[in-house]
């Protein structure tokens, strides 16, 4: 048996390391859809469970639909405490009963859980569906994506822009129907916000105690939280955001090559096909149109983006060509 | 050109090509890379697409551009050798490669299996890299493989470029070894950082905070990340921010700096003048002391620089910590600076002396 106190334990071994606890102790949540696949998550802490199923309530199975969820049973995933309390990381993830991750602090729990959801639809999405690293919101029915590298905002303006009425698609993992690429449409999945604890998210959220506190950078906060929750919508616009001082802040349309540079740059490793990936992408900067925008603040860039959204677009005037990115 | 043979190159198999309105986009599916082509260099692309020869595409875009052939060549060999040199090219008949494939005389080569490059210190170890007028693709990312070490809450994935710098990250970074997956995407709370060598100086960057560094030689580089994994899961102080800034210090004296990733630091420049960096990427400040904290030690903040900012207030917003609490803070306490806080010296080294005095 594994030596419990050995954080560097083989691999091999860990993975065959099976649940400890007794199923009927362990209380249930869910069922939560990802794509095409639908999951429960047990625990017995029923903390635990309250935060996992707080943070991912946007992904909660409608009642409507509880029915006719697919007639692949949901998978389960496991959360289990079973290394010694006195380890700073004693928790332990599995997917039907196989260990898929172990030496998680308390707090990584549930974006754990979040990141083995997010790894089943990426690996299973169908061939019409290309997933991008991105944010997409909604406004007046229409989808704008927000894309670029980590850490480039995107989360925190996706938050900003639900907060200020437009709807929420997905966040950091956002689908593309190409199947039509003239009509891309932008399907939900409404994974909860990651966005930076900070004084924008103190902002947005009513409820500021049950946001945790400033040891952490990041926050999972679910859309539902902020405002309005979208279905899928046909794109109009894809967004490369970044904040910038208030000389450079405006919008740059872009060539389709270098969105689609910096799109391809975007899609996840764990895609399913990366060459079909590329060109669903080629075909969307193709077909809609892209922009570098450079933001000072938030509520500028919610009015830049309402307004090319309304079409009363604000492109810099002085730029009559396409320029590259900074 | 002279060619023994008509050697043929084609795109290799697992290259995708996008035309966009008369620029050519390239997906490398092995290694997950796109790549964006000049005017010039999608011309030449979609010849070889259509399986012309080098000699074939060179009257080609002779014929095309209204240009003689000596002008065209050093532009096709040009194109060519990038795209061997990025690993887009198989050849279909490999008996003798033309001696104007290899990579012209302005190109500098990567040698990874010497050795002695490996254990020199004074940026021996280059890259095969354009100079700026031949440089016809975007962007390359070499890296060889990558290893997930745990600080605290996060993850930090580091990529290599080489078994050899691999082996000493996993060496220097034992206390952060971790069991976690290859797979860990860098959004989901993962931070990245690359150790690898690239123009001329092994460098460490990280995304999520504007820290760059070039360094002189493998372990300097090993030590920089093992200060990152380090700083990156430590407890932070009530009354502490972490800055993202450099530290430069000379004597007893310590200053940290912010210089846009635009602007080069005179490394020459700041030994000449006797400073030196010291190797950091969140550095804590108590803001009730004005010490700094990295590493172990603790030392006394003698002033602050910014430079490449066009205002003072651009200055104070780049010096930016996470959370607005934290930033009003520092904003205050650099405020508070006086003729201790330097933004208005374009230049680094000058801005650091000035500081330093």
């Amino acid at each position: 048996m594994t030596d419990p106190t050995d954080s560097l334990a083989d691999e091999q071994s860990d993975r065959l390391d099976p649940p400890r606890s007794d199923p009927d102790d362990r209380r249930r949540v869910g069922p939560f859809v990802a794509g095409r696949t639908t999951f429960l998550v047990e625990a017995v802490e029923s903390d635990v469970l309250d935060s996992i199923g707080s943070c991912l309530r946007d992904l909660l199975v409608p009642d409507d639909q509880l029915a006719g969820s697919p007639g692949d049973e949901p998978a389960v995933l496991l959360v289990e405490r079973n290394r010694p309390s006195w380890l700073p990381q004693p928790w332990v993830v599995y997917r039907d009963g196989v260990m898929c991750a172990n030496t998680i602090t308390g707090d990584a729990v549930a974006p754990y859980v979040l990141w083995e959801m997010t790894r089943v639809l990426l690996d299973s999405g169908p061939d019409s569906v290309t997933p991008v690293h991105a944010s997409a919101i909604v406004r007046n029915g229409q989808a704008v994506l927000l894309c670029g590298a980590p850490h480039s905002d995107k989360s925190t303006l996706a938050a900003w822009l639900i907060h200020r009425g437009w709807a929420f698609l997905s966040d950091d993992i956002s689908l593309l129907d190409v199947s039509d690429p003239g009509a891309v449409e932008v399907h939900a999945f409404r994974r909860p916000l990651a966005v930076p604890r900070s004084g924008v998210v103190d902002a947005m959220v009513d409820d500021r105690d049950t946001v945790p506190d400033d040891e952490h950078d990041e926050v999972l906060i679910p859309a539902s939280r902020l405002g309005l929750l979208a279905d899928a919508a046909p794109l109009v616009a894809v967004v490369f955001p970044s904040s910038s001082s208030v000389a450079e802040a405006g919008l740059t349309p872009q060539t389709p090559a270098k969105a689609l540079t910096t799109a391809a740059a975007q899609v996840p490793e764990l895609a399913h096909d990366g060459a079909n990936a590329f060109h669903a992408l080629a075909s969307v900067v193709t077909n809609v149109p892209a922009y570098w925008l450079r933001f000072e603040n938030l509520d500028a860039a919610h009015e830049t983006l309402a307004g090319l959204v309304d079409g009363a677009g604000t492109s810099d005037p002085d730029r009559a060509t396409r320029e590259d990115e900074p | 050109m002279n060619t023994s043979v008509d050697t043929s190159l084609r795109p290799q198999p697992w290259v995708e090509t996008a035309c966009l309105e008369h620029e050519v986009v390239l997906w490398d599916n092995r290694h997950r890379q796109a790549y964006r082509l000049n005017p010039s260099a999608s011309a030449v692309w979609m010849c070889l697409a259509d399986e012309m020869s080098v000699d074939e595409i060179t009257a080609e875009l002779s014929e095309v551009f209204e240009a003689p052939h000596e002008v065209v060549q050093p532009g096709v060999d040009a194109a060519m050798g990038d795209f061997a040199r990025f690993g887009l090219l198989a050849a279909v008949d490999a008996v003798d490669q033309p001696a104007s494939l290899n990579p012209p005389d302005h190109y500098e080569r990567h040698r990874p299996d010497d050795r002695d490059l490996h254990a020199t210190t004074a940026g021996d170890v280059v890259v095969l890299r354009p100079v700026r007028d031949c440089g016809c693709v975007d962007d390359y990312n070499g890296w060889a493989g990558k290893i997930n070490f745990r600080s605290g809450r996060y993850v930090v994935a580091v990529e290599y470029d080489s078994d050899d710098t691999a082996a000493a990250l996993r060496a220097r970074c034992a206390p952060w070894s971790s069991s976690d997956r290859a797979d860990l995407p860098a959004a989901f709370g993962v931070r990245e950082a690359k150790v690898g060598f690239r123009r001329r100086r092994v460098g460490v960057v990280h995304h999520g905070a504007s820290a760059r560094h070039r360094l002189d030689g493998l372990d300097t580089a090993v030590d920089a990340v093992a200060t990152f994994l380090a700083e990156i899961g430590r407890p932070r102080p009530a009354a502490s921010v972490a800055v993202t800034a450099r530290a430069f210090s000379r004597g007893d004296r310590l200053v940290l700096g912010d210089v846009a990733s635009s602007i080069d630091v005179d490394e020459r420049q700041l030994r000449r003048l006797g400073i030196d960096e010291i190797i950091t990427f969140r550095p804590l400040v108590d803001l009730s002391t004005g010490k700094v904290s990295f590493h172990d030690t603790d030392h006394d903040l003698t002033g602050v620089v910014v430079v490449g900012q066009s205002s003072l207030d651009d200055a104070r917003r780049r010096l930016w910590t996470r959370g607005v609490g934290p930033q009003r803070r520092w904003a205050d306490f650099i405020d508070g600076l006086g003729d201790r806080l330097i933004w208005d010296d374009p230049d680094p080294a000058s801005a650091l002396d000035r500081a330093l005095s």
